[in-house]
């Protein structure tokens, strides 16, 4: 289907009609008052006048696509898309939530990029137009010879019934502004019934839902906090399935009741209870819903794929479009959603963008998954997994709670965030 | 004398499948079929994925266990969170191994009150996991799960599930029974009283009645199958669902 500016724009007025949400924000809130539909057309920045790479999404994948390409290709144009003004490191938002870390901790300026010369831009992607090769933001239209989309997941708060009508009855570790409330809420719970639930897979940090249980059962224990803790999850074992018997086992001990098989449907916040699939009812005194995990609408509305976008496991070109590449959480791939797949995401797509403008690379190595999910603050199991270039899975391996894998944990994380920022 | 009893096994459990139906299992791994019982333990070395297949005259109920559901279940009676799969005839359950070594435990009852006749077939074939992913790769179409059930109220909800990009889903109906194919949120909304049958017959594109459906998923969206009798006859609407893996389905990454 070819996408052209004018049915995006009609596209983007039906959807501010009906107020339908873009990428998490309102097309309100977006677009600001009315008469900003009209930045719509305007450009961010003059055509380019060499090659220009548009990588949209600041995280962990597009900065690292940003920064090997930046050496790969000293020439190109590079620019980032990026809705929030500092970069957060996703796998700290469970430490944030379970006192573990400060905001600060986890937080960096996007200042070491931008001195990279790597412009970094700061908008709301709204809408793709392949065909033009050009992207709408918020704040005016952007003309790319090559674009990669690494724009993460997109909670979909519109899958469980009510959550949009009553968004202040849930809060999760899934996105920032949401981390920062569920934290204020889990100082304040003074007991009873804490609820997380599960998607279902694939969704971002797979082992996350579960840490986060854990976490807070040793953080509830300190503060002498009486908590029945239960997991009410939408698969049949815990997530990632490599660590799903060493999880019922962890979860078990730490008296954490695990539901799985069930799928929360609806959220009745009058009544401080979730509806299941099976109609059962789980009532909560805090709760944790994590939403469905899909990639942002523009990526349907551009006709790259549903709900993810549709590429090459190998190349991470786009099936549809040769100028268009995507990775990480947003992209349909066989690899974990997990940081430390994004990042090799990131650097093995920058090579590919590099040999699409011409210039003589080699091929970069296959991608593989290295985390260690938290049991408690002070250990954590280990998971690997290794894919071929075709993104087939070759092997996995699993470890049981260790106190040396906390230690790689914060080691692991802090590299990912040094390889962008520095020490 | 080894070879015969080979064929044999082998013969056992092709008879078991539906004319028609491609039989992907690897022969060569084919297990003894098992004598009837109500409690079967599956265990599945690391490596392979093991399809357990039961059969049964009378609908059953069956529920899959991990070992600490069982050992809970067993101690206490509690079936929380267990998989259940209600009023079935016929089921085809994948359960691989890919890390480590699995366990499960199939318990099959029959509804309280009703006889129980004939005894229930229970069947595992094992699988090389990379073997089954190569010849998926190759494009071969493979059988991953499949049921076949009783509509025993006016209306049923089945869960399709896990869904993910690529497969190839049939569903078949005996008799007379209309049927919609939703999304989560409109089954939230059918179960709420927001949406009518009608309403979500008339808004679906998966939809029918008697002659069933085939479709390929698109999505990891989890959809859900309303069934509704039409009018109640002697014999039971049975409604049998076949899902095969593609190679798009294991591109998708399970």
């Amino acid at each position: 289907m070819k996408i052209s500016r004018r049915s995006l724009l009609k596209s983007i007025g039906v959807s501010m009609a009906g107020g339908i949400f873009i990428n998490g924000i309102s097309s309100k809130r977006v677009f600001g008052e009315e008469k900003g539909m009209s930045k719509v057309h305007k450009p961010v920045l003059p055509p380019p006048t060499g090659k220009r790479v548009v990588i949209l999404g600041g995280g962990y994948s597009g900065l690292y696509c940003a920064t090997t390409l930046r050496d790969l290709a000293p020439e190109a144009e590079i620019v980032v898309v990026e809705k929030y003004p500092f970069f957060i490191s996703g796998p700290s938002h469970v430490d944030f939530v379970a006192g573990l870390k400060r905001l600060d901790e986890i937080t960096r300026s996007y200042d070491p990029i931008a001195g990279r010369n790597i412009r970094i831009i700061r908008s709301e992607v709204l809408g793709i137009l392949p065909e033009e090769k050009r992207v709408l933001t918020a704040a005016g239209s952007l003309d790319y010879t090559l674009l990669l989309i690494a724009t993460g997941i997109r909670i979909a708060d519109e899958d469980v019934l009510n959550l949009i009508e009553q968004p202040a009855s849930n809060s999760h570790a899934w996105e920032i502004g949401e981390t920062i409330e569920m934290r204020k809420r889990v100082e304040a719970f003074t007991g009873g019934r804490f609820v997380v639930t599960v998607p279902t897979a694939p969704f971002k940090c797979p082992p996350g839902p579960y840490e986060v249980a854990c976490l807070l059962r040793e953080y509830f224990n300190n503060k002498k906090v009486k908590a029945e803790i239960t997991v009410v999850d939408a698969n049949d074992k815990p997530q990632p399935g490599p660590l799903a018997q060493k999880w019922t086992g962890v979860l078990e001990a730490r008296e954490i009741k695990y539901m799985p098989n069930s799928k929360v449907v609806e959220i009745d916040a009058a009544a401080r209870q979730l509806i299941t699939d099976k109609g059962e009812k789980v009532g909560y005194d805090l709760v944790s819903i994590i939403p469905p995990n899909k990639a942002a609408t523009f990526i349907k509305d551009a006709g790259l794929g549903d709900p993810f976008v549709d590429v090459d496991p190998a190349t991470f070109r786009s099936k549809k479009y040769d100028h268009i590449f995507a990775t990480g959480d947003c992209a349909k791939l066989p690899y974990t959603k997990s940081a430390f797949t994004s990042v090799l995401q990131g650097k093995s797509v920058a090579h590919y963008v590099a040999m699409a403008l011409g210039i003589d690379v080699k091929e970069p190595a296959p991608i593989y998954n290295v985390c260690y999910p938290y049991v408690s603050s002070e250990e954590s199991m280990m998971v690997r997994a290794d894919w071929d270039r075709d993104g087939k899975m070759l092997k996995a391996d699993a470890d049981d709670p260790k106190k040396e894998y906390a230690s790689s944990r914060a080691a692991w994380e802090r590299g990912l965030i040094s390889g962008l920022f520095g020490a | 004398m080894r070879r015969l009893a080979l064929f044999l096994i082998i013969a056992g459990l092709i008879s078991l499948w539906e004319p028609g139906e491609p039989v992907t299992l690897s022969a060569a791994e084919v297990t003894a079929p098992s004598p009837p019982s109500s409690e079967n333990r599956v265990d599945v070395k690391k490596g392979l994925v093991a399809f357990v297949e039961l059969k049964s005259e009378e609908p059953v109920t069956i529920s899959i266990m991990y070992p600490t559901q069982y050992t809970k279940y067993k101690t206490t009676g509690s079936a929380n969170g267990v998989l259940e799969f209600k009023n079935i005839t016929w089921l085809v359950y994948p359960i691989p191994a890919l890390l480590e070594e699995q366990t499960v435990y199939f318990l099959s009852s029959v509804p309280k009150g009703e006889a129980k006749k004939g005894d229930i077939l229970f069947h595992t074939v094992y699988e090389d996991i990379h073997e089954r992913i190569e010849r998926l790769m190759k494009g071969e179409e493979m059988l991953r799960a499949g049921m076949e059930m009783v509509v025993a109220g006016d209306t049923e909800i089945i869960r399709l599930t896990p869904l993910i990009p690529g497969l190839k889903v049939r569903l078949d109906f005996s008799g007379n029974a209309r049927f919609v194919i939703v999304k989560t949120i409109d089954l939230a909304r059918y179960r709420k009283g927001i949406k009518s049958f009608e309403q979500l017959y008339d808004e679906s594109d998966l939809k029918g009645s008697e002659k069933g459906i085939h479709f390929s998923t698109t999505e990891f969206e989890d959809l859900y199958l309303i069934v509704r009798l039409i009018v109640r006859t002697p014999d039971p609407v049975r409604v049998k669902s076949v899902i095969h893996a593609t190679k798009e389905s294991a591109e998708s990454g399970c």
